[in-house]
């Protein structure tokens, strides 16, 4: 088997107040996996992503990113090789053009004007944003700027991609775009959402959090149609299964 | 809300013109050297600073600029220099002109010499953040020689006017929804700044957290920058020699004389 896009061991995090926002979790993402992170609010989904990218530092506990242990020294390392997208665009946009933001990633890495300027080019096209290339992001519309929040992390090329709450202010059109999107993505993907229609169609598996512990996590269409463990933990059953027997695939 | 879009002028500079196309240090120089010699005038001073009113007309035709939108800017800006010299004709009072039956004293005339240096120096400011865009501008100061860290900070202090102008317009929007008919309080106003306050930091921790997980470790690195080129180099001599030859002369008393 080969080494897992990401692997968290026993990861405890409390917050400065002392609540515990992260309590022993531990899980492995294969390459190429879409794994779906779901819980109410306060569950610990944010929490846990800002470890992953090394932004917050656990109190205990190990993460591995392709094989790498995630440690202050290895932090820049390892974040090249994750990508986060921000829940809101606005905390990710803050380049005075497209262009500038998605090319902050690439050059920050080290890489070459060419190589710069390939990557900027490949990741706007990915999104279809190649137009609004020379735009101020704060003009996008909020389709437009979470397309652009996905491109400053693609052209930084990650190893597994990691997204809070992508759907939010989204318009079905847009939804479905970014739904096309992320089914289409070959490296591993992490979303974490409350859009629990959203994990159907693209995640093959989900993570259930609730008071920062993991409570489940196995194939998406059992867990999100076990409708006790659902509202047990602050969710739903979403609609797209209550018209498709469990096992149905 | 027009009045206060801190992106208009910005925007203006991605327009398309020869003054567009000038290199950004270039312009930098000819702005700041305008600013020195605007301000080296002696504070009666009024007919030798019209040719420079010419040279900024000149410019911001040249560039094709919209005016409502700079007027708009410079007029936000007005106050601050009218306090400035409001109070000279109250402790100046030596007549210096006499214009049919009136006297003009000296407290009136530096009081219009502080208007004209204020029209004069923050149009050719906006001209130049107008022609030029912020980015380009803190990558030209970079270029010059002002320190990375410097030229970060303004970049940043520049984008997060955006970020906290649409947090307050958001809380404002919500607050007009909700005062009814009685105004709010001077109370309730500084609760209100007070929270701006608190969101617009935990914003700038967000942004902060998007930019070190892209890489960012203190210095902020750019695409590729443009080449003084020859016609940068000619608009700059062009521009420097004009400020001497108008700071130098009083072309407008000559023009008069010429004239008469």
């Amino acid at each position: 088997m080969s080494t897992p896009a990401i692997e968290v061991k026993n990861l405890r995090y409390a917050y400065p107040d002392g609540t515990q926002a992260l309590r022993d979790v531990s899980f492995a993402i294969q390459q190429g996996e879409a794994v779906g992170l779901v819980g109410a609010n306060g569950a610990g989904k944010s929490t846990l992503l800002l470890h992953l990218t090394g932004s917050l530092r656990p109190a205990q506990g190990e993460i591995w990113i392709m094989g790498e242990q995630l440690l202050p020294k290895t932090k820049k390392a390892v974040r090249s090789r994750v990508g986060l997208v921000f829940q809101d665009p606005d905390d990710q946009l803050f380049m005075p053009t497209v262009e500038e933001d998605v090319a902050f990633g690439p050059l920050h890495g080290g890489c070459s004007s060419e190589e710069v300027e390939r990557r900027v080019a490949v990741a706007l096209e990915k999104v279809g944003m190649t137009r609004q290339r020379a735009r101020p992001p704060y003009r996008l519309s909020a389709g437009e700027k979470r397309a652009v929040a996905i491109a400053t992390v693609l052209s930084m090329s990650p190893d597994a991609l990691l997204m809070d709450e992508p759907s939010t202010h989204l318009d079905p059109r847009s939804r479905r775009r970014l739904i096309e999107w992320l089914r289409s993505y070959s490296k591993a993907r992490v979303i974490a959402t409350h859009d629990l229609e959203l994990v159907v169609e693209v995640c093959s598996r989900v993570i259930v959090l609730s008071d920062g512990e993991i409570v489940a996590d196995g194939p998406t269409q059992t867990v999100l149609n076990d409708e006790p463990l659902m509202l047990a933990h602050g969710l739903e059953r979403p609609h797209i299964l209550l018209h498709h027997h469990p096992h149905d695939h | 809300m027009r009045w206060l879009d801190v992106g208009q002028i910005d925007d203006m500079g991605r327009m398309n013109s020869p003054i567009h196309h000038l290199d950004a240090r270039a312009k930098l120089i000819v702005t700041l050297a305008f600013i020195v010699v605007v301000m080296s005038f002696d504070r009666y001073a009024i007919s030798a600073l019209t040719p420079f009113f010419l040279f900024l007309a000149v410019l911001i035709a040249a560039a094709r600029l919209p005016m409502a939108p700079l007027l708009r800017k410079l007029l936000l800006a007005a106050p601050f220099a009218v306090l400035v010299g409001a109070f000279n004709p109250f402790f100046d009072h030596q007549p210096v002109l006499q214009i049919g039956g009136w006297t003009i004293s000296g407290g009136w005339i530096s009081f219009t010499n502080i208007l004209l240096r204020f029209v004069l120096t923050v149009g050719a400011a906006l001209v130049l953040l107008a022609t030029t865009g912020m980015y380009r501008l803190c990558a030209a100061l970079e270029q010059l020689g002002v320190p990375p860290i410097f030229v970060t900070q303004l970049l940043f202090l520049y984008r997060y006017l955006f970020v906290i102008s649409d947090e307050g317009a958001q809380m404002v929007r919500s607050v007009r929804m909700r005062s009814g008919v009685r105004g709010l309080s001077f109370r309730e106003y500084g609760g209100l700044v007070g929270h701006l306050l608190m969101r617009s930091l935990d914003r700038a921790e967000r942004v902060h957290q998007a930019m070190l997980t892209r890489g960012f470790d203190g210095n902020i690195r750019r695409l590729d920058s443009r080449r003084f080129g020859l016609s940068d180099a000619l608009f700059l001599i062009f521009c420097l020699s004009v400020f001497i030859v108008a700071r130098s002369w009083n072309l407008a008393e000559h023009l008069g004389r010429l004239l008469n």
